[in-house]
């Protein structure tokens, strides 16, 4: 997210790339439905194998697929700040239980980025796939942006971030059934704290108490390890 | 017209965010600072305006599709990823399955007595 950079104008080819993104992301999203909205068929994993896919089949540069890409990950920043919409909107939810939410918030939330970079320790990864994992716990828009001032690796910490979210939306119901937890308000947040975008996309079609307590747990654990971050690695 | 408004409000939010990034110097990153800084406007303002909840919510509805180029990106990583893979995914699988656990157990303990004690400040 070169956010001080205009964007380059994208021409004939970064234009195919965008509206071919854009009609990937539809069709999928269609299937998805058709699917009756299995957890697997994730228009964003599939979207990006697809169009990877291409690029390497086709032997295609990425600079080129850029150049369309490029303009959705602006929008990404924009994204971000929306959260604070909904946290806003849940900010009676919070107050009513707030010492149960940011206890189990934080230890989730240390834990989720804590095992990740002591684990990278032992198997001897280097000081900056160390500091990337430290963001595994933050919503992707924002973790590029605390990857960056960790002196992590950007891209690797978004990717790191999705594909953490698609794996626990996978896993997520199975660990709430086999271990009791039935409270909505609980599964919520840990999806919010644990799966962040992808989670609480996937928490709002299942209730809208999730859904409220899973996006107010990404948007309040965003802000708050972001805030940390830099402290604990500078 | 309220879209553009809507848009407005995200904007400014994320220059107010750089603003006091540049200034106070901190090493958080802008669109964190944004979001802080949107839902004390949102406090003071007392309600979300119509065009900002509008596009707030196809924003954070259709994250996703903007994700969509971040993970092609990672074709870019390919040789330091081809190394990593086995090692990585290990980290991913238990740093995801623990915390998607504790965290809903831990609340789900502390919860119940919370709403006893508002129940009887009620």
């Amino acid at each position: 997210m070169r956010l001080t950079e205009l964007p380059a104008w994208p021409g004939l080819e970064g234009l195919f790339w965008l509206l071919l993104t854009l009609a990937l992301y539809r069709g999928l999203s269609i299937l998805r439905t058709r699917l009756k909205e299995k957890a697997w068929a994730q228009p964003l994993i599939w979207g990006a194998i697809i169009l990877a896919g291409l690029l390497v089949g086709l032997d295609i540069e990425l600079a080129r697929y850029q150049l369309g890409g490029d303009w959705l990950i602006y929008i990404l920043a924009l994204s971000t700040v929306s959260i604070g919409v909904p946290i806003y909107d849940n900010r009676h939810a919070i107050r009513a239980a707030a010492v149960p939410f940011l206890t189990a918030m934080c230890l989730g939330s240390t834990l989720a980025a804590g095992s990740a970079v002591v684990m990278a320790g032992l198997l001897d990864f280097e000081a900056a796939l160390r500091a990337t994992l430290a963001t595994k716990s933050i919503t992707s828009p924002m973790a590029y942006g605390v990857a960056e001032e960790i002196g992590g690796l950007p891209v690797l910490a978004m990717g790191i971030v999705i594909v953490t979210g698609n794996f626990g939306v996978l896993v997520a119901p199975k660990i709430f059934q086999v271990f009791g937890l039935t409270d909505p308000r609980a599964q919520g947040l840990a999806l919010g704290v644990v799966t962040h975008g992808i989670g609480t996309a996937e928490a709002v079609r299942r209730s809208a108490l999730i859904g409220s307590f899973a996006g107010l747990a990404m948007g309040v654990n965003g802000v708050l390890t972001s805030l940390v971050l830099p402290f604990v690695f500078l | 017209m309220q879209i553009l408004l809507g848009l407005a409000c995200l904007c400014l939010s994320l220059l107010a965010g750089e603003a006091v990034k540049d200034i106070l110097q901190v090493a958080i990153p802008a669109p964190v600072l944004a979001v802080v800084i949107l839902v004390a406007a949102l406090g003071v303002y007392g309600r979300v305006p119509e065009g900002l909840r509008l596009v707030g919510e196809f924003l954070l509805r259709h994250m996703a599709l903007f994700f969509i180029p971040v993970l092609v990106g990672m074709l870019a990583l390919y040789d330091v990823l081809r190394e990593i893979l086995a090692p990585l995914s290990l980290i991913i699988f238990v740093s995801t399955v623990v915390p998607l656990f504790v965290t809903a157990w831990i609340f789900q303990k502390l919860a119940p007595k919370l709403e006893a004690s508002e129940h009887e400040a009620d």
